[in-house]
């Protein structure tokens, strides 16, 4: 027990337990913009199309095969939920985090019930193609992954920190919205799948 | 009374400790350690090395503790110099934990890599300490302040480095010079091109 100057006898314990809480927080946005928010719908935006016929399989686009060099947009992709990892080759906390989402995209694959209905993409924030296909070879990642070398596509989401999940349920009409972000690592990859199928709530019926 | 509410505080306490995020996201501030300069003038120095010529020779302190001279690579590896700016800002902040997963780029070229900047050594030791675990070299050019910057043509007006990387084969020969936008990476795609011709393609002797 500590007698500070004009007041009484105070526990230091709780105290430093408050400090040291406060010390261990990261400001989630701290150098990016705000949060994307629940619910919202998910920004417009084009993704490169994919070199790779094994990624294009993947992801099962709704469109004809035709249209395979077009750019890919998230409500195309044939998934009723796209998990989205907002990731940098130059990014420590990504390279870190990069086995448990690994982890993620080997339950959903694993699953035949998810499988289908659950796709994974990355995209690389101000990275090349080369960069990306870097990180991929690096981390043998393989869920598609997607370079945003001018940033376009960061600025669209709001500047976020690295790594960032977000995750999107599409719509039979052609929509998306946001159900799930989550920033930073992924410690237990089947608690997230789980925390993301909960904010998805039933595959049909929802409306958007 | 008082020690109900104290009882209290302390679960109060334990429950926001709970509450915390145990991963970090990047860019971390690093409890606001990181010092955001703003956009800053792309290019500010005239480079005054010339691709074919021999790369200036230079010895430099480095954070492990030894002095690194370019010339004990000669006949052994090829280099890369990457200088960036300057410690504890966003982009060379970022940058060199990008080459830290990318050391098998390097020893595919049997090349290997020094990091550069104008900072002194106890700040590249606590900023390069942040990164984890470097596998290259990272050397300060401290004193004579910018000195090999200088000589490279890459010293800004203010005294930092210029965000660029030189390519310098095992005769010593310069053979990529590159200044990028500083408030821009390079692209490793393009230090993998250069490094590879460096590398599998020599330049004749002079």
């Amino acid at each position: 027990m500590t007698r500070l100057p004009f007041s009484g006898p105070i526990h230091l314990g709780p105290l430093l337990l408050l400090l040291l809480w406060g010390c261990c927080i990261t400001p989630s946005w701290g150098a990016g913009g705000a949060a994307l928010a629940d619910g919202a719908p998910f920004p417009l935006m084009d993704l490169p199309a994919p070199d790779s016929a094994a990624d294009l399989d993947y992801l099962n686009l709704r469109r004809p095969e035709s249209d395979s060099k077009k750019p890919v947009s998230v409500p195309n992709i044939g998934a009723d939920i796209v998990i989205i990892e907002i990731f940098s080759l130059y990014c420590p906390f990504c390279q870190v985090a990069a086995p448990a989402v690994n982890d993620i995209f080997d339950l959903l694959a694993r699953s035949p019930e998810l499988g289908a209905h659950v796709k994974l993409i990355g995209i690389g924030v101000g990275n090349s193609a080369y960069e990306v296909d870097f990180f991929k070879k690096k981390y043998n990642i393989q869920f598609p992954l997607f370079p945003d070398p001018d940033f376009e596509i960061y600025q669209c989401l709001n500047n976020p920190r690295t790594p960032y999940f977000i995750c999107v349920k599409n719509f039979p009409n052609g929509s998306s919205k946001i159900v799930h972000t989550h920033l930073g690592g992924i410690q237990n990859p089947q608690k997230f799948i789980d925390t993301v199928l909960d904010a998805a709530g039933p595959e049909k019926g929802d409306k958007p | 009374m008082k020690t109900k509410l104290m009882r209290m505080a302390k679960g109060a306490a334990i429950a926001l400790l709970l509450t915390v995020e145990p991963y970090p996201a990047f860019p971390a501030d690093l409890g606001g350690s990181i010092y955001h300069p703003g956009h800053l003038k792309p290019v500010d120095s005239r480079m005054t090395v010339v691709i074919g010529d021999p790369a200036p020779d230079f010895s430099l302190p480095a954070v492990s503790g030894r002095t690194v001279r370019l010339s004990e690579f000669r006949g052994k590896k090829n280099v890369v110099l990457s200088f960036v700016p300057a410690a504890w800002t966003p982009v060379c902040s970022d940058q060199w934990p990008g080459y830290n997963i990318a050391e098998s780029l390097f020893e595919a070229n049997d090349a290997t890599l020094l990091g550069i900047t104008v900072d002194n050594i106890p700040t590249l030791h606590a900023w390069t300490h942040q990164m984890g675990t470097l596998w290259f070299e990272v050397l300060s050019d401290f004193w004579p302040h910018g000195g090999v910057a200088g000589r490279y043509g890459v010293l800004r007006s203010n005294g930092t480095a210029e965000r660029a990387i030189f390519i310098i084969d095992k005769n010593g020969i310069l053979r990529f010079a590159h200044v990028e936008d500083i408030n821009r990476r390079p692209d490793l795609g393009m230090i993998a091109l250069e490094l590879e011709r460096a590398a599998h393609h020599p330049a004749s002797q002079p």
